[in-house]
């Protein structure tokens, strides 16, 4: 048992030393965060949360252990401090400190004892239990669908910038095209605008 | 590849102990008596688990015959195999030998396949395996181990011959026969433990099969007999040939009907069931048109019928009231339980000789089939009675239900002021002697079913659904007793009280109903004969009205008697009614008995292809074509009770949908028993859960998707909870226990990059389960161990890892069951059911339905690939393209800035709004936390 504890003691530091991050492409793969973050700080290990039960077009998520805990917390402000793009722009990824949920692998906690029952029907205590299943069912559906919305926005942000761009990419292929075939030149004779730095 | 992964996870630990000899030529071989490995303590002679080469399968399981260590240090160990059934299923089939589900075979005999020397590194557990042989030399096992018991044997498979032995020889294979048995420490402090389930189930298994020879031999004499008899009686009890009608006219009706209800079938199927159904419709289909084909001989057997009809009703009363004396001494022994199945099988025999040898026999056979509906009837009677401990007096068994039923009544009439107060008045009173009819009615369809299987063949897998049968007949009955019982508790509740008495209404009225709407119906129909159409459609109504009338509760009741007396006025109700008070039992057992009946004529029609006798041909598709009929509507009618219990106020789309989906499913159930049923075997309590189960899920395939209306379904499932749910006793009802931790089996199958893809698969093959609700600290491992110590059912679990966006209160797991039924079954009891783990949270559990699973992520929105513009030109696009190479943080004077900040607005956005969600979530939760703790505090 005192072993266990002591696991768990170890496991929890690790905890602390981790840094969640998401809003990650799913091309992301351990060395392209690893080298990422290695201006930072020393990347001990990484560790992706595997999507199950979430749509597929969630971003990917990840667990990156650093070497101290300072270092955890110091990526964190940077990366809330500014956008930081990994792989890809401009969504930039998003990290906040794990917790212990977010961990495949995690000893179990020491001491703790498991109980279960069922409840007889006629027990009060039923028809909440069975109350509290379909509040479960219902949180669930929300959930979801609060996910679906907040897929939709990200889509609809990455459209609306996506015509931005195009925007500006057109912009300046226009510049770029009145000045290569002498409009430009033509246009500033005529003005008489000198065209010091053409 | 075991080591190999062991070695990842670290080396286990090892530690030889004590020294046993020494052997092989130069004494390099040392010899052990135990060892020590990754933590457990194995010694000589005890069970094992191994590693399958299919890591999918479940291990091998073998005992310790020698371990050794050799001159080269690698560790062997020599097991000698136990079998599964599954793994013997060949000759099992062949020597029509049936065994439970957690029974073994150990090896034994000479030859292939009885030891394997293994590296020692291959075991994956140990194994709990208890001898339940009654041989004298065996220390009985106690309670508690049985209970924990992984798996019990008591027969050997020689592997040289390839049989099945029930008794062990002084050395079963190379081994003393006192390391087979049970270690006598582990004996002493046992003694005869009778209340021990799995102890009646096992001395139900040894006791059976030397009876079944006794019967085998006795009983097919008796039976002739008592169709002679029968005959005589039969004449008296003509009068009744009302009831008898019915049945008749149901025939003619299911004609109509059965096409109307293919077309229901179709569309509602579930896929899983597609094809069985496919193949149902084809049966019923062909049966049809035989149908239509033979016209005149259908009229030719229909009076030949009408005759046979009344007498076999007539003889079927008799009998009951024969029988009692019979069942008097059989309900004594729990052991007898199995003799009316052998009673059965016997007369099968008898049928198949008589089918075969003249048409004249048809008549014969009916009565027969009589016989074994009467004898069905008592059985249940008997079997009820026994459950309820009121054995006393057999004679009384019949009486003793109507009153029941009637108590029942009465609380519903409390309710429903008086309306039908002389309805209910006259089937109090006709109760006690229409009641047997009305067995015999029920049974009948029964019997019939049974006849037509012993048509078709007398497989001995037929014989184990028979006594699978007759043990969930047993089952319900009493259970439905109870349930009425408690639902009188309830009616001095609130409001609801009105809907419960209701309820218990129709769950005591509701299987009456259905039975007795059908015979309504078949009278209505008998009086319009001729007008199909409208037949077909009253048919189809009446079912419908009946589905309605619980979520209407008592005026639809009312209203619904209405419709029945429309039919055919109140003397129809009242016959209904008491067909329902009389037999409670039997209402349910039709249930059960839906089962054989279609068995019977799925059975009949290939059966009867084959056959084309031209002779009996025209008579033997009638029957076959009432019985396929009297099938599909008996379910009709029998199921839609039990789903009204189950889906009182479902929508009515929905409960249309329903039974057809139940049908198939109780089609695949039987299917599956017909494969399973060898390794079932006569074990009664075994194939009762069995069948229960499939009852259930059928029920389950009929509720289908609106989980939102659990709400409601929890209530009405009260009833049919209690007597489904085969994970949980009576007695363990409010108590608490632990998890305990579930026997290792090996940790390398939870390696992460495999469970994907064995989730994939599971999923496709509907064995993945989503739990909710969990506390959501619980680990993989935990959430094992729960399964394990609930449901006894090893499976692999995966925490749902938490996210930024997941809720912190609600953990979730996802579980792989062994098969797409264990699955079912889980999600079963936890939907009817409430399990409640660490005395705070119950448990929600659905079949995972993760239809994202196929294909790969799709999309990522937000990063701008390059090629969308060319790049070659514009500041912009260079910006872009060094920034796919590295990772950075953005400057402010870019527009990728810009773009990132709006991003991070969008995600700080995202972060409020879930905050905001869970926070909600959570205050709902715990507001209805609150009240439930401080109950399960005070029961604590």
């Amino acid at each position: 048992m005192a072993a266990s504890a002591e696991e768990y003691a170890a496991f929890e530091e690790r905890v602390r030393r981790t840094v969640y991050m998401d809003n990650l492409s799913p091309q992301v793969t351990e060395n392209v965060l690893k080298a990422a973050l290695d201006q930072f700080v020393n990347v001990v290990n990484v560790q992706f949360i595997p999507n199950y039960i979430n749509p597929q077009s969630l971003p990917r998520a990840a667990l990156v252990e650093m070497e101290t805990l300072n270092q955890a917390s110091a990526i964190i402000a940077e990366i809330a401090d500014s956008p930081f793009m990994v792989l890809g722009m401009p969504r930039p990824v998003r990290a906040c400190a794990a917790e212990v949920e977010m961990f495949d692998s995690r000893p179990k906690k020491p001491g703790r004892k498991i109980t279960y029952k069922w409840l007889d029907h006629e027990d009060p205590d039923f028809e909440v239990a069975r109350k509290i299943k379909v509040l479960t069912r219902k949180h669930a559906a929300e959930t979801e669908f609060l996910l679906n919305h907040q897929l939709k926005e990200e889509e609809n942000l990455a459209n609306q910038q996506l015509e931005t761009l195009k925007a500006h990419y057109k912009k300046y292929e226009l510049i770029d095209g009145v000045l290569s075939d002498n409009t430009a030149k033509k246009l500033a004779d005529r003005y008489r605008i000198p065209l010091s730095d053409a | 590849m075991a080591s190999a992964e062991i070695e990842n996870s670290g080396k286990p630990e090892f530690s030889w102990g004590k020294k046993r000899g020494v052997g092989g030529k130069k004494k390099e071989v040392q010899f052990y008596e135990s060892f020590t490995y990754d933590g457990v303590e194995y010694a000589l002679y005890d069970c094992v688990y191994l590693q399958n080469k299919d890591r999918e399968a479940e291990p091998y399981v073998g005992k310790l015959v020698k371990i050794w260590k050799n001159a080269d240090n690698s560790k062997k160990i020599k097991v000698q195999w136990f079998f599964r059934p599954s793994e013997i299923s060949y000759w099992l089939e062949k020597l029509s030998v049936v065994a439970s589900e957690n029974e073994l075979f150990l090896a034994s005999g000479d030859g292939k396949g009885l030891a394997n020397v293994n590296p020692l590194e291959a075991i994956v557990g140990k194994c709990f395996v208890v001898c339940v042989s009654r041989d004298d030399r065996n220390p009985q096992p106690s309670e508690e181990q049985l209970r924990n018991a992984d798996y019990v044997f008591y027969r050997s498979f020689d592997v040289g011959q390839c049989s099945i032995l029930d008794k062990m020889n002084d050395k079963v294979g190379e081994l003393e026969v006192r390391f087979v048995f049970n270690r006598q420490e582990n004996g002493i402090d046992t003694g005869p433990i009778l209340g021990s389930k799995l102890k009646e189930k096992d001395s139900r298994i040894s006791v059976a099969y030397e009876e079944t020879l006794q019967h085998l031999g006795q009983q097919p004499h008796e039976v002739l007999e008592s169709i002679k008899e029968d005959g005589n009686h039969s004449h008296l009890v003509a009068k009744e040939d009302a009831e008898a009608g019915y049945l008749l006219s149901k025939v003619e009706t299911s004609n109509g009907h059965a096409e109307s209800f293919l077309d229901h079938l179709k569309p509602r199927v579930g896929k899983r069931s597609a094809p069985l159904v496919d193949q149902l419709n084809g049966e019923v289909t062909s049966s049809i048109s035989q149908k239509n084909n033979s016209a005149d001989a259908n009229a030719a057997t229909k009076q030949a019928k009408d005759s046979v009809l009344p007498a076999s009703k007539g003889v079927a009363g008799e009998r009951l009231e024969c029988d009692p004396p019979n069942l008097d001494d059989k309900s004594s022994k729990r052991e007898k339980l199995d003799d009316p199945v052998k009673l059965t099988e016997s007369k099968e025999k008898i049928n198949i000789e008589q089918l075969t040898s003249n048409q004249v026999d048809l008549k014969k056979s009916s009565l027969v089939s009589v016989e074994e509906k009467t004898k069905l009837g008592p059985r249940k009677d008997t079997v009820g009675l026994d459950k309820h401990r009121k054995l006393i007096k057999d004679s009384n068994v019949l009486d003793e239900r109507p009153s029941k039923k009637l108590k029942v009544q009465e609380s519903v009439k409390l309710s429903e002021d008086n309306d039908k107060n002389y309805l209910e008045k006259d089937n109090s009173t006709t109760s006690g002697s229409k009641a047997k009819g009305s067995l015999a009615a029920g049974s009948s369809a029964e019997g019939t079913g049974k006849a037509m299987l012993a048509q078709s063949s007398s497989r001995p897998v037929k014989d184990t659904k028979f006594s699978e049968d007759s043990g969930a007949l047993g089952d319900r009955p009493s259970k439905k007793l109870k349930v009425q019982e408690s639902v009188k508790l309830f009616e001095d509740k609130d409001k609801n009280s009105l809907d419960r008495a209701t309820t218990s209404g129709s769950n005591a009225k509701g299987p009456l109903f259905a039975g007795s709407s059908t015979e309504a119906i078949g009278r209505a129909k008998l009086a319009q004969n001729s007008n199909g159409l409208e037949k077909d459609t009253k048919f189809n109504e009446e079912p419908k009205a009946l589905e309605y009338q619980p979520l209407k509760k008592l005026k639809d009741k009312e209203s619904k008697s209405v419709n029945l007396s429309e039919d055919k006025s109140k003397n129809n109700l009242e016959k209904v009614n008491i067909t329902t008070s009389g037999s409670n039992e039997k209402g349910f057992g039709a249930g059960g008995l839906i089962e054989d009946k279609r068995k019977a004529t799925v059975a009949q029609n290939s059966a009867l292809m084959d056959d084309g006798l031209s002779k009996e041909k025209p008579n033997g598709k009638v029957n076959e074509l009432n019985k396929t009929i009297a099938g599909p509507e008996k379910i009709h009618t029998k199921e839609e009770p039990g789903e009204k219990m189950e889906k009182l106020s479902k929508s009515s789309s929905k409960l249309d949908k329903g039974p057809p989906a139940e049908m198939c499913e109780l089609k695949l159930s039987e299917n599956s028993n017909d494969s399973i049923g060898l390794e079932n075997g006569p074990s009664m309590v075994k194939p009762n859960a069995k069948t229960n189960l499939l009852v259930k899920n059928c029920f389950r395939s009929g509720k289908g998707p609106s989980e939102e209306k659990l709400d409601e379904k929890i209530r009405p499932n009260k009833g049919s909870t209690k007597s489904s749910n085969a994970f949980v006793d009576d007695k363990i009802y409010g108590k608490i226990f632990d998890v305990t931790q579930r026997p290792e089996k090996g940790k390398w199958f939870k390696s992460p990059g495999i469970f994907l893809e064995r989730m994939v698969v599971a999923h496709d093959e509907g064995k993945l389960v989503l739990l909710q609700n969990l506390d959501p600290s619980f680990t993989s491992a935990e959430v094992e161990d729960i399964v394990w110590s609930v449901f006894k059912e090893t499976c692999t679990a995966k925490v749902v890892q938490g996210t930024a966006i997941s809720s912190p209160f609600c953990g979730r797991a996802l579980v792989i069951f062994n098969s797409a039924e264990v699955a079912e079954r889980v999600v079963k009891a936890l939907i009817d059911g409430c399990l409640i783990i660490s005395n705070r949270r119950p448990v929600v559990g659905c079949i995972a339905n993760l239809l994202h699973l196929r294909g790969k992520q799709s999309t990522f929105h937000g990063h701008v690939s390059v090629d969308e513009v060319d790049e070659n030109k514009t500041q912009t696009r260079k910006d872009k393209r060094d920034a796919k190479s590295s990772s950075h943080s953005s400057q402010s004077n870019s527009v990728a800035y810009d773009l990132g900040t709006e991003w991070c607005l969008l995600q700080k956005r995202s972060n409020f709004w879930w905050q905001k969600l869970h926070k909600a979530h959570q205050l709902q939760y715990e507001e209805l936390m609150a009240k439930f703790k401080r109950n399960l505090v005070r029961d604590a």
